[in-house]
């Protein structure tokens, strides 16, 4: 009975081993196995970059580097749920190192959908401000981070000293002088902090919400012209640039795809960069040819004055989708500057030729899209041109119908009136244009001083 | 070995395999993601009474596949005493487009409670791309007329009794050619004549395909097009041979300063000098907050005064505006709606004029899941004093099917989410009961417009939500509360129309709450344009004090609860 008993437990033991092993080497198998590129990424650029980063997990799935970089990977793509298992496994595999706290942190904070996750990246915060960071800027990143969540946290006691270890330390970062300049004008220390902001007026990173805080400063002091100057700025000024951040560079730079290019392509536009956009606008329409690659093609090309590559894209678009309302306010864009040239080069007839064309295919644009300022506005510019004066003066006020705020449209309206002969009526018109254009726009108030004269 | 011993090792390893391949079964943990049915409850605060009063109204958006932009966005309705009876009634807009024969329709309640159809005939029942809808007495006969605002377009149709409206639109110098989301009646310039604001939102080209970040083709981005102007018309009164007339005076109001994609409007004071300002909500570009300089010009003090971003300095896409006195300081305070990888956010007013972000303080992050929410009303729905917040929600790019939308079109499936419902515990902080009210909050939708109202006259606020492609719905409230008192503000100098940018204070039990008269909030839609005041356990009102549009000041004595009252001017006392 003995026996039989002890030989009962034995096997009971090696069962329950047996099970144990199983279940760690399973363990061990599901952690060492890199998550599955989802079936909804097709984009090519994209599965090769993550393909790259996930063959080198399979190659060494001890290496955090390697996880961090997969991690990085789908934190480019957007692929959330991939990267935090990978970043969670570097995390594992390198304790002292920042990176993947934090970048971990950054998902949970910005990207991720339940309330609970701000608490958690708020520790993950801690850890990467605490742990080695490849530079001090990765180290202060980490902490003024964290204490703009505990500041949207609404715990401004803990987030508070963190500003002042930051703004000591380097009193030039943007960052945290931005953030310095609020807690003193929480104190009450007003002086203090108008000079802080007044140093961030120019800065890239935090101009436009300078310009907030000091309108709302002024505002609350009472000192209406300065605030409404500074409100007015705010109107003008163009987004702030993200605060620099290390840590998000290298996720930035495995970026891949169309809505890469799409977004590298408005950034150069925004930039001005004309070569940069142009190269990006094709590459687009290579790589991922239809209807909108063409038309930021188009559109790139009538901006660096590509005007005969321009009118081919514009056909061929229009072959393809007749209705669209930018290719034909494009291939007027585009007939226009042709006819500029052929002006130029003496001659007049074809100017005329490519100038009715243009009128022609704004016409189009506007029959499309009735309130479509820039179509009526071009269109009246070659309507003038051509001497049709009724029907240019007819397209500025239907541009002026359209956008009665837009300046642009009051000096073509100015300038059709000048040709009809009725001087009074262009003086109102560019007047008007005066009044809406923004200060620093000098071509409605030299319209209106050569009327004037 | 026996036969048994070796039966019994056999068992003990076939108890050790089954283990191990039961552990192998990973079951996850279920998210509760906005997209989960919940089950019922008996704690519901609402009813869902759509059939049974006789509302069969189902939106319709016209073909799909294009991804027409307007179709995510709509659509809006009110709640509004049509026909001068005294029972709200009800305005639905179509979207499908023009000349598909699918019309807009009005319900008007019959002494039962129930609505009965009305439409044909009453004006009201055309087709087209219908977005918006204020309500206001233009001409100050005591009947309030309507504005619709549309994709490209408006219209505006003149109340000419017994549930019938005329098209008034371009005898009266309405002309709006942009894309027309969220509208609101105010008298600006304090003269009697309600004038009116459009907010425009994007200068959309339908011809310009958008795509996802993985190319496949999905609804644009209001980022893809510039933004438009908002429209001021003032309203001249009656002349030259015609009841109404408007004149578009945004150029010299100065509302063309920023062009913006503007979705929402809030049109009442917020600055404190008696004078109505407008709030309007921008999708992810700074709000707009015209503030009125009393001399038929506004000025944009968004950024100065904290409104214009949050609190960590972004711009969110800013949809639904549900404004309340949240935490009983007296002041105005503004919850916005945003997208789901947003949070929503909410701004205190203090002191006067002066907002600051207290999303994290007040808790209305503190929810089970997100959507991104669009209509977005405040009322105090359990009567206990503080106002609470409800919203709805839905996608404006695909996302999972969630289960439960099998009842939609298999389109909107995958943009379907659930509406939200948060109770202001007291002092503005709120807590998520969306998951205690399955009825409101269970079914996913893709819900825009949401108006509040009273349509039962219980004193209990009713919520009308209105999806995309699918069916309206009326929520009764049958919360259990406290007490209250309904008032309705009625300005006999003009014919006895509800005199909007109203003031007006209730006093009752040591506390006293503050609501202005202006049914124009949330998100496309015209609510009730009556007050309710949740009095908690008051169980009399003590005074009400009440400063009228053009600044004058009245009292009123306290009286019992759980009443309407109406007030008009003269008929109080000087305070």
């Amino acid at each position: 009975m003995n026996r039989r008993f002890l030989l009962v437990v034995g096997l009971v033991v090696v069962a329950v081993a047996g099970y144990a092993v199983y279940k760690y080497r399973a363990s061990a198998a599901r952690r060492d196995a890199p998550p599955e590129i989802p079936a909804d990424v097709t984009d090519p650029p994209i599965r090769r970059v993550i393909e790259a980063k996930r063959a080198a997990v399979v190659a060494n799935p001890q290496s955090p580097n390697a996880w961090g970089q997969l991690g990085m990977a789908f934190d480019a793509h957007e692929r959330w749920d991939q990267s935090q298992v990978c970043y969670e496994r570097a995390m594992a595999l390198a304790p002292s190192d920042a990176r993947w706290p934090f970048l971990l942190a950054e998902q949970l904070n910005w990207r991720r959908k339940v309330g609970t996750d701000k608490e958690e990246a708020v520790r993950l915060y801690r850890l990467a401000a605490d742990r080695n960071s490849p530079t001090r800027a990765h180290t202060w990143v980490a902490m003024l981070s964290l204490a703009d969540l505990l500041t949207e946290l609404d715990r401004p006691d803990q987030a508070a000293p963190l500003y002042e270890q930051a703004y000591e330390s380097d009193p030039t970062n943007p960052w945290a002088a931005y953030r310095m300049a609020g807690l003193l004008a929480d104190r009450g220390r007003t002086d203090e902090a108008t000079r802080v902001y007044l140093t961030l007026t120019r800065n890239q990173y935090a101009r436009k919400k300078t310009a907030v805080a000091l309108a709302e400063l002024y505002r609350r002091l009472g000192n209406t012209k300065e605030a409404d100057e500074y409100e007015h700025a705010v109107a003008l000024l163009p987004p702030d640039t993200p605060w620099a951040n290390p840590y998000a560079d290298p996720v930035a730079e495995l970026r891949r795809g169309r809505a890469m290019l799409t977004d590298t392509y408005f950034a150069q536009e925004r930039a001005q960069d004309v070569n940069g956009v142009m190269a990006t606008a094709t590459t687009l329409a290579d790589q991922y040819p239809s209807v909108e690659t063409q038309l930021l093609l188009l559109r790139a090309m009538v901006n660096t004055r590509d005007y005969v590559a321009a009118v081919a894209v514009a056909d061929d678009i229009l072959r393809v989708e007749p209705n669209a309302v930018i290719a034909h306010s494009f291939l007027g864009l585009a007939r226009l500057g042709l006819a500029d040239r052929a002006e130029a080069e003496g001659r007049k007839a074809d100017a005329d030729r490519l100038l009715a064309q243009a009128a022609e295919s704004l016409g189009e644009s506007v029959r499309l899209k009735p309130d479509y300022a820039p179509g009526y506005l071009y269109k009246a510019k070659a309507l003038l041109r051509l001497g049709r004066l009724p029907e240019a003066e007819a397209a500025a006020r239907a541009g002026v119908a359209a956008r009665p705020e837009e300046w642009e449209v009051y000096v073509v309206l100015s300038d059709v009136l000048v040709a009809a002969g009725r001087k009074p009526e262009a003086v109102t018109a560019a007047e008007q244009a005066v009044k809406l254009a923004p200060p620093n726009e000098t071509r409605a108030k030299q319209a209106l001083e050569l009327l004037k004269k | 070995m026996s036969m048994r011993f070796s039966g019994l090792s056999t068992v003990a390893l076939a108890i050790g395999l089954l283990f191990a391949i039961s552990a192998c079964t990973r079951t996850d943990t279920p998210t509760n993601s906005a997209s989960d049915p919940l089950p019922a409850s008996a704690s519901d605060w609402f009813e869902d009474v759509t059939d049974k009063v006789g509302i069969t109204f189902t939106h319709e958006c016209g073909p799909t596949g294009k991804f027409f932009m307007p179709q995510a966005t709509y659509g809006g309705g009110a709640m509004f005493d049509a026909d001068g009876d005294g029972r709200l009634d009800i305005l639905l807009l179509q979207g499908a487009g023009p000349n598909t024969g699918v019309h807009n329709r009005l319900y008007l309640q019959t002494p039962d409670g129930r609505f009965r159809d009305a439409s044909a005939g009453s004006g009201l029942d055309f087709d087209g791309y219908n977005m918006g809808v204020a309500i206001g007495d233009v001409d100050n006969d005591g009947r309030p007329d309507v504005l619709i605002t549309r994709y490209t377009g408006a219209r505006l149709l003149r109340n000419e009794g017994g549930g019938k409206f005329r098209d008034i639109t371009e005898e009266a110098g309405i002309l709006n050619l942009h894309w027309g989301t969220s509208a609101a009646f105010v008298d600006y310039d304090r003269d009697g004549w309600l004038d009116l604001i459009i907010v425009n939102y994007i200068d959309y080209d339908p011809s310009w395909p958008c795509t996802s970040p993985d190319g496949s083709k999905d609804f644009c981005g209001p980022r893809s097009f510039p933004g438009t102007v908002p429209r001021l018309f003032r309203n001249l009164g009656p002349g030259d041979g015609k009841p109404v007339r408007f004149k578009d005076v945004t150029v010299p109001a100065g509302l063309t300063t920023k062009a913006a994609p503007g979705l929402g409007v809030y049109a009442a004071d917020l600055t404190g000098d008696g004078w109505p300002d407008l709030l309007i909500a921008n999708d992810g570009t700074p709000n707009h907050f015209w503030v009125n300089q009393k001399d038929g010009t506004f000025k944009n003090e968004a950024g100065s005064r904290g409104i214009a971003l949050t609190g960590t300095g972004q711009s969110m896409a800013n949809m639904g505006i549900a404004v309340a006195d949240y935490d009983g300081d007296g002041l105005t305070d503004v919850f916005i709606t945003h997208l789901s990888n947003e949070t929503h956010t909410l701004w205190r007013q203090s002191p006067v004029g002066f907002f600051r972000d207290k999303t994290m303080d007040s808790r209305v992050t503190k929810t089970k899941w997100r959507g991104t929410g669009f209509g977005a009303v405040a009322a105090d729905f359990d009567r206990d004093g503080w106002p609470d917040i409800a919203f709805v929600n839905g996608r404006v790019y695909r996302g999972p099917e969630p289960p439960g939308a099998g009842h939609l079109p298999e389109f909107w499936r995958v943009y379907a989410e659930r509406n939200q419902l948060l109770r202001n515990a007291a002092g503005g902080k709120f807590d998520d009961i969306s998951e205690a009210n399955p009825v409101f909050c269970g079914t996913p939708n893709v819900a825009r417009g949401l108006a509040v109202g009273d349509f039962d006259n219980d004193g209990r606020p009713d919520l009308l939500v209105m999806p995309i492609s699918d069916r309206v719905r009326l929520y009764r409230n049958v919360a259990p509360g406290g007490h209250w008192l309904g008032l309705r503000a009625i300005d006999s100098r003009h014919s006895g129309r509800d005199a909007y940018n109203t003031t007006v204070r209730v006093t009752a039990g040591g506390r006293t709450w503050m609501q202005v008269v202006q049914p124009a909030h949330s998100y496309l839609c015209s609510n009730d344009p009556r007050l309710l005041f949740g009095l908690g356990d008051a169980t009399t009102v003590d005074r009400i004090e009440v400063t009228w549009p053009d600044g004058t000041q009245e009292r009123w004595p306290g009286g019992p609860v759980d009443r309407w009252v109406e007030i008009r001017p003269g008929e109080g006392t000087a305070p």
